[in-house]
């Protein structure tokens, strides 16, 4: 497979409105603690509420970006992804100073009482 | 304070903390990771933007992996290590991080194989995030410039808990202003010219994780960008 030139996707399976708008959409939100970003389809503040109204007919972006998270050095980021959540990398331009390195971890979890959630069952 | 974080996260499910890792740590694996990209021809300089061969980056250390229609990045590749009580695996883990020799990899894989699944590590997790964590799968991962990254997927059936340390050194913008002053006789204006902070937080060099949600209605809808 050729490698990708540029800031084109390859083949992104997803609905809704093309990449490239959604590119700038990243750019353009930010949170003022630094590199974490949620993108909330400019009305909703609550990712968890924004989870929920997925299927509301009146969001005019269907891709519902709940976390954007940029390189950064010796930064923990935690994020609870629940069924139907999509995750992926994007590809690292050849204009890059370097790799993206990480240690990406996944767990599996059982929601606690404390949480207020229905109790998961992982099995094996 | 960690029960400020829990609630935080409960609240957002997701948390970013800085500075995860000791500081005489964290240095000495930055230090190592630029050098490994430089002597792996990934840096800037030798590349100058070019997109390097496929199996740049990879050898006794760093593998790539596939398939192409789901990701490409290369993870580790080092042996394991022939001591199987927690104890004993920790205390390797423990050297290796110690030692000024460590290779970044060597130190990542004491990430990967050591810390991550540790039941300190997970009891941790409980009580930042609140969640219990089981089963688990942890990789070291690396991304090259112009070749490497992940296509969304969403095959999990559980809720699943991502616990990403990332380890990418910060652009070194210091270094580059530097190198924009000894060339200015020749240096046609660019884009870096007006820039103040260059950076990956940008956006404009890729390597960003995104979550996204897949509607119930249109996951019959798949949408492919021409290349």
């Amino acid at each position: 497979m050729a490698p990708h030139e540029g800031d084109e996707d390859p083949a992104v399976y997803q609905s809704g409105a093309p990449k490239k708008e959604k590119d700038h959409e990243h750019k353009a939100n930010g949170t003022s603690n630094g590199h974490e970003h949620a993108n909330t389809n400019g009305s909703n503040k609550n990712a968890h509420t924004e989870y929920e109204d997925a299927d509301d007919e009146e969001d005019e972006e269907e891709d519902g970006t709940l976390l954007t998270v940029y390189p950064g050095f010796n930064r923990l980021m935690l994020a609870l992804r629940d069924e139907g959540v999509m995750r992926f990398t994007k590809y690292v331009s050849a204009a890059a100073p370097g790799s993206v390195w990480d240690v990406s971890g996944e767990y599996e979890v059982l929601m606690t009482e404390d949480r207020g959630e229905d109790e998961d069952d992982t099995g094996e | 304070m960690l029960k400020k974080l829990g609630e935080r996260f409960v609240d957002e499910s997701s948390l970013e903390l800085h500075n995860f890792l000791a500081k005489p740590l964290a240095e000495k694996l930055e230090k190592g990771l630029r050098e490994k990209d430089v002597s792996d021809k990934l840096d800037h300089e030798s590349r100058k933007g070019r997109v390097p061969p496929h199996d740049a980056g990879t050898d006794n250390e760093w593998t790539m992996r596939g398939p192409p229609h789901k990701s490409r990045f290369c993870t580790l590749n080092l042996p394991a290590s022939s001591s199987t009580s927690p104890e004993d695996n920790t205390k390797a883990a423990l050297a290796i991080v110690a030692s000024a020799d460590s290779t970044p990899a060597q130190i990542m894989q004491a990430l990967e194989r050591t810390l991550f699944p540790s039941p300190a590590f997970r009891t941790w997790l409980y009580i930042v995030a609140v969640l219990i964590a089981e089963k688990y799968s942890v990789k070291a991962r690396r991304f090259r410039p112009g070749l490497d990254y992940t296509l969304a997927t969403s095959d999990n059936t559980q809720s699943i808990l991502d616990v990403v340390l990332g380890l990418t050194p910060a652009y070194d913008n210091a270094q580059e202003e530097e190198k924009k002053g000894k060339n200015k006789a020749t240096h046609h204006g660019s884009e870096e010219d007006e820039d103040e902070a260059a950076g990956w937080d940008r956006g404009d060099w890729g390597g960003w994780e995104v979550r996204d949600i897949l509607c119930a209605d249109s996951a019959s809808l798949v949408k492919i960008h021409p290349q």
